[in-house]
């Protein structure tokens, strides 16, 4: 419980910085793969290009398939972690926030009976569906940097709410800002 | 100047001797169609309640659909007469006489009272496709989401294109969005929370049962049924990865069409030949749309609205006859507003028209009447978001509902039994 409370405050401190620090008027150009399209490119049937996992021939090289867990029926842990917040139309994670996935990480490995889910949200501005697909992303983001700090996919599940829940019912920047955000929520079985 | 006089009224008789007199053609835009006249004047009924109720909803629907104006029989180039009744059932027995007494049909039919409104509507569509030479719209529906001003949560719902008859479909106290009409079905699928989750369902209205199509870990959405009905194109996050899957109705086997690791992939629509998908990705930043062939997969056509300086583009959805419509902003126009195009490898023939006001609101998440003529979308205000009927040849846009709350997301049908 120890450990607990000194990331819980770690992540209160960080997080008053990373609110302060987020950008949140200009679009950030998202980056990796050029064109969006991976391999297969030039017109090339994908089925026929690189190796293909066998047990699911949708997957391809570089894919870190989601775990299929049922939260539902699993323990909450009562662990107040503080969301990672985004800037506006963007998954990548802003610098700032980046302590606060690290101290995620650190928790999770330290706690190995814990599985998490982040949940994705985006603000209210841009097209309803969009902003669904965005908010996956965004969970996506932090599990993606979970997985390379150490922590084992079958443990993190993402979920999105899109534009639906906001933390701060508010039409102006400052409630925007508390929107776009990834919540962490931890259970055990 | 005798020589411009001249002109003018060679011009004016030529118009005069050709086009159909009593036809109005409205004036103030030039491509907006022209009316036809129309007179109910030498119409009986038998003074109930019903019958008065399906003529209202007749003439109504005629005027929605903008083919039509009702004038004296002096000046109509198209009289109805004959008789409506509504006790005990709803039967009409009309004439309809036009071109000067030269053409002339019957239409009668007798349904349950029930039907009223049914029946008025497919009597306007009946007249619309013979008079107007045109689809009509009125037996179609739109499904909608809605949050009533009392509601935490969105629900699916249901209207008459002429924003009657108003149903609430799911009662789920979770979030539900992208409502879809399957092709030629009285069923829809929208995506759903309930589980906790977003899943696909299919919704059978003739049968109020629902099916979960798409569970998938992680995100289902936005799903849309193939023109032939044996797939459906859906936006999966399965692989640790938002991206665009085709399923078969048949066996439920998955293809994937994208493979973005760090671009994300939205709103799928289907062109009327099945051959082609747009859909939404943001793999240069912003969101853009892109057509891509299914003979070729991965392969993009270089003709989407990104071609023509938008900065964004999104929402899009096919006509029957081949157009594109979606929501965009420009550099010259910060807000959304509703744009169409005929996506062909030739792009410069073909650039996006605004059919949306400018106005100091956004207007989102457009989908087309079977007419091909009308589009609804949501109205974005103030953060209020209302429905909205956009007429692409220019007659006003008209408010769908008069309902307090916040409603998005339609999806106009085809023309569906029920």
């Amino acid at each position: 419980m120890e450990m607990l409370k000194k990331y819980a405050s770690i992540v209160m401190l960080l997080t008053v910085g990373a609110v302060m620090f987020t950008g949140c008027g200009g679009k950030t150009t998202n980056t990796g793969s050029q064109d969006g399209y991976g391999d297969g490119v030039d017109g090339v049937d994908p089925y026929g290009v690189g190796s293909t996992n066998l047990d699911d021939p949708t997957l391809v090289d570089g894919d870190m398939p989601l775990a299929d867990i049922d939260f539902k029926n699993l323990n909450p842990v009562d662990i107040a972690f503080t969301p990672v917040y985004f800037g506006y139309n963007t998954f990548t994670i802003p610098p700032a926030e980046m302590e606060k996935v690290n101290a995620l990480a650190d928790l999770m490995i330290a706690e190995q009976s814990f599985l998490l889910l982040i949940t994705g949200h985006c603000d209210e501005r841009g097209t309803v569906e969009y902003n669904v697909s965005l908010g996956e992303y965004r969970a996506q983001a932090i599990r993606d940097i979970l997985i390379q700090l150490g922590v084992a996919p079958e443990r993190i599940q993402t979920l999105s709410m899109g534009e639906e829940m906001p933390a701060d019912p508010g039409h102006n920047e400052a409630a925007w800002k508390l929107n776009r955000r990834g919540e962490l929520s931890f259970f055990t079985r | 100047m005798k020589k411009i006089f001249s002109l003018i009224f060679v011009y004016v008789f030529a118009l005069a001797l050709f086009s159909n007199a009593a036809d109005i053609t409205i004036t103030g835009k030039a491509d907006r169609g022209v009316k036809r006249s129309i007179s109910f004047a030498n119409v009986r009924t038998d003074a109930s309640h019903g019958a008065t109720e399906f003529l209202k909803v007749l003439k109504n629907d005629l005027a929605l659909s903008v083919w039509f104006v009702e004038t004296a029989p002096s000046s109509a180039s198209i009289l109805i007469s004959g008789d409506v009744r509504a006790s005990g059932n709803v039967s009409y027995n009309l004439q309809a006489s036009w071109l000067a007494g030269t053409r002339s049909q019957n239409f009668y039919k007798t349904a349950s009272l029930d039907r009223l409104r049914i029946t008025a509507h497919d009597l306007s569509d009946k007249f619309t496709q013979t008079f107007a030479e045109n689809p009509g719209m009125a037996s179609t529906r739109i499904l909608f989401i809605g949050r009533k001003a009392s509601s935490k949560n969105p629900d699916v719902y249901v209207c008459d294109s002429d924003g009657q008859s108003v149903m609430q479909i799911t009662r789920e106290g979770k979030i539900c969005l992208s409502p879809n009409w399957i092709p030629n079905e009285n069923a829809f699928m929208y995506t759903s929370w309930l589980t906790g989750s977003p899943v696909v369902y299919k919704v059978d209205l003739n049968t109020n049962s629902r099916n979960a199509i798409s569970s998938d870990p992680g995100m289902n959405q936005g799903a849309v049924q193939s023109p032939n009905k044996d797939w459906l194109a859906l936006v999966l996050s399965r692989s640790g990865g938002v991206d665009l899957y085709l399923k078969s109705t048949k066996d439920n086997g998955l293809k994937r069409l994208t493979k973005s690791k760090k671009c994300n992939e939205s709103s799928p629509a289907w062109s009327p030949d099945g051959k082609s998908l747009a859909f939404v990705d943001d793999s240069r930043g912003a969101p853009q749309i892109k057509i891509m062939t299914l003979q070729q997969l991965f392969a993009e056509i270089k003709v989407g609205p990104a071609v023509y300086g938008f900065k964004e583009s999104v929402a899009p959805e096919w006509s029957d006859d081949g157009r594109v419509v979606f929501c965009g902003k420009t550099s010259s126009h910060n807000q959304y507003g509703i744009y169409v195009m005929k996506p062909t490898a030739n792009a410069k023939a073909n650039s996006p028209t605004l059919v949306s006001p400018i106005d100091n609101a956004d207007y989102e998440d457009p989908s087309w009447a079977p007419d091909n003529r009308h589009i609804v979308c949501t109205r974005i205000l103030n953060f209020k978001r209302q429905l909205v009927v956009l007429d692409t040849l220019g007659d006003p846009p008209r408010v769908l509902l008069n309902l307090a709350g916040d409603w998005y997301l339609p999806a106009w049908s085809d023309k569906i039994n029920r």
